[in-house]
């Protein structure tokens, strides 16, 4: 507990990002580009209902999600990877999506997240390709026996502030 | 100069390095030799590697996995390896001969000269070069990746960048770009008919027909044969 105000909270951090929205906001303008983002949302806030996970906010087309376990973070992550896949794919939706996620403690600030978590997530977010989901050995750890996702080791990535490398496992849809 | 014996079946090389050159030698030895300073630790048949010295080489049996993370080194794989997995912000990445490679960077330039497997590649503004691969998965946001010869399925993704695949075999191909450009070359001697849908059919010699799907907002996918 860092005071009162700034509890430390003990979660896994998801965040998605839709490639290439800026471009495709671009070409078809903003009365699209946010019905994708309302559809986006609506498809995010069905998966974290009743679960132990909430939207901490919206970054542009980009949404940063807390999810109270390991276990239940890599199986709504799983679940909404190939949701959004499966409606990019039907040609439903334009746009794909990837997401990166790791798990540890942030200090909560009012309902924002802070902290090297959340840094990491962000980052790894950053390493995964359209339709992939890329999650740190910590959350696979944290994970234990119960990790039931098909995973393949990616590599470590090395993150400013941090002494050891993160090491990354990649999920995709078949 | 540390030397680790190694006797198991497949040998896997772990590497996190902030030197600012990392060069990994396969050759026909069956040890994991560290030249440069190091700290090396050996579990089983995985050897893991962290170094902080400004140049490194690592000589490994042929036919090893390796698994890289720096930030901006200059990272050369010499020689016949397994699977290999990079992962590095910048700096340039070369890699000679690979079952598969998985390779991210936001703006490193990388080649690769061959893969039997999968080639997969991750970029955000670099500039990616792959001479002949199995089945390609790349991606990139601006940046341009060229492909010279996949013999196996192509997904190529592009946002505003330029991807080139030359196809060399009838395996099929799922393109999408935002605005950028994605182009596939066929051998000559192959008949590509468009249809209604903008997918296409790809007719090989031999009788042999694969599907070239493209997506694009405003880019543009197309295909030609040389």
């Amino acid at each position: 507990m860092i005071g009162a105000d700034h509890p430390v909270v003990v979660g896994s951090v998801l965040f998605t990002d839709l490639v290439g929205f800026t471009e495709y906001n671009e070409a078809v303008g903003d009365i699209e580009a946010l019905r994708v983002l309302d559809e986006q949302r609506s498809l995010v806030d069905g998966h974290l209902d009743g679960q132990d996970a909430r939207l901490v906010k919206e970054i542009g087309d980009g949404l940063m999600i807390w999810i109270g376990s390991a276990v239940g973070a890599l199986s709504i992550a799983t679940c909404l990877l190939e949701a959004f896949v499966g409606i990019h794919t039907s040609g439903t939706f334009p746009l794909a999506v990837r997401m990166g996620m790791h798990h540890g403690e942030s200090i909560a600030r009012g309902d924002d997240l802070v902290g090297q978590t959340v840094n990491v997530a962000a980052r790894i977010s950053a390493l995964a390709g359209p339709g992939e989901l890329l999650v740190s050995q910590e959350l696979l750890a944290a994970c234990g026996s119960h990790a039931q996702a098909s995973l393949r080791p990616v590599g470590p990535v090395l993150v400013k502030g941090l002494l050891h490398p993160v090491w990354l496992h990649r999920f995709a849809t078949s | 100069m540390t030397s680790v014996p190694d006797k198991a079946t497949q040998i896997t090389v772990r590497i996190s390095s902030t030197s600012d050159r990392l060069r990994v030698v396969a050759e026909a030895r069956e040890d994991v030799l560290v030249e440069g300073d190091a700290i090396v630790h050996r579990d089983g048949s995985c050897t893991t590697i962290d170094s902080t010295g400004r140049a490194i080489v690592v000589r490994v049996p042929v036919g090893a996995d390796l698994v890289i993370g720096t930030t901006s080194a200059r990272v050369e794989v010499e020689g016949p390896v397994g699977q290999i997995a990079v992962v590095t912000k910048s700096g340039r990445v070369s890699v000679a001969d690979a079952t598969s490679v998985d390779i991210r960077t936001s703006t490193a330039r990388v080649d690769v000269g061959r893969t039997s497997d999968e080639c997969c590649v991750r970029t955000s503004s670099g500039r990616v070069e792959i001479g002949a691969c199995g089945s390609a998965d790349v991606t990139t946001t601006s940046g341009r990746i060229v492909v010279k010869a996949a013999n196996g399925p192509v997904r190529a993704h592009c946002v505003s960048g330029r991807v080139e695949v030359g196809l060399m075999a009838p395996e099929n191909v799922a393109a999408e770009t935002v605005s950028g450009r994605i182009h596939v070359t066929v051998p000559h001697g192959v008949a590509v008919t468009t249809n209604d849908d903008r997918s296409m059919l790809t007719a090989w010699p031999g009788g042999a027909e694969a599907s070239i799907t493209a997506r694009t907002v405003s880019g543009r996918v197309d295909v030609s044969s040389k």
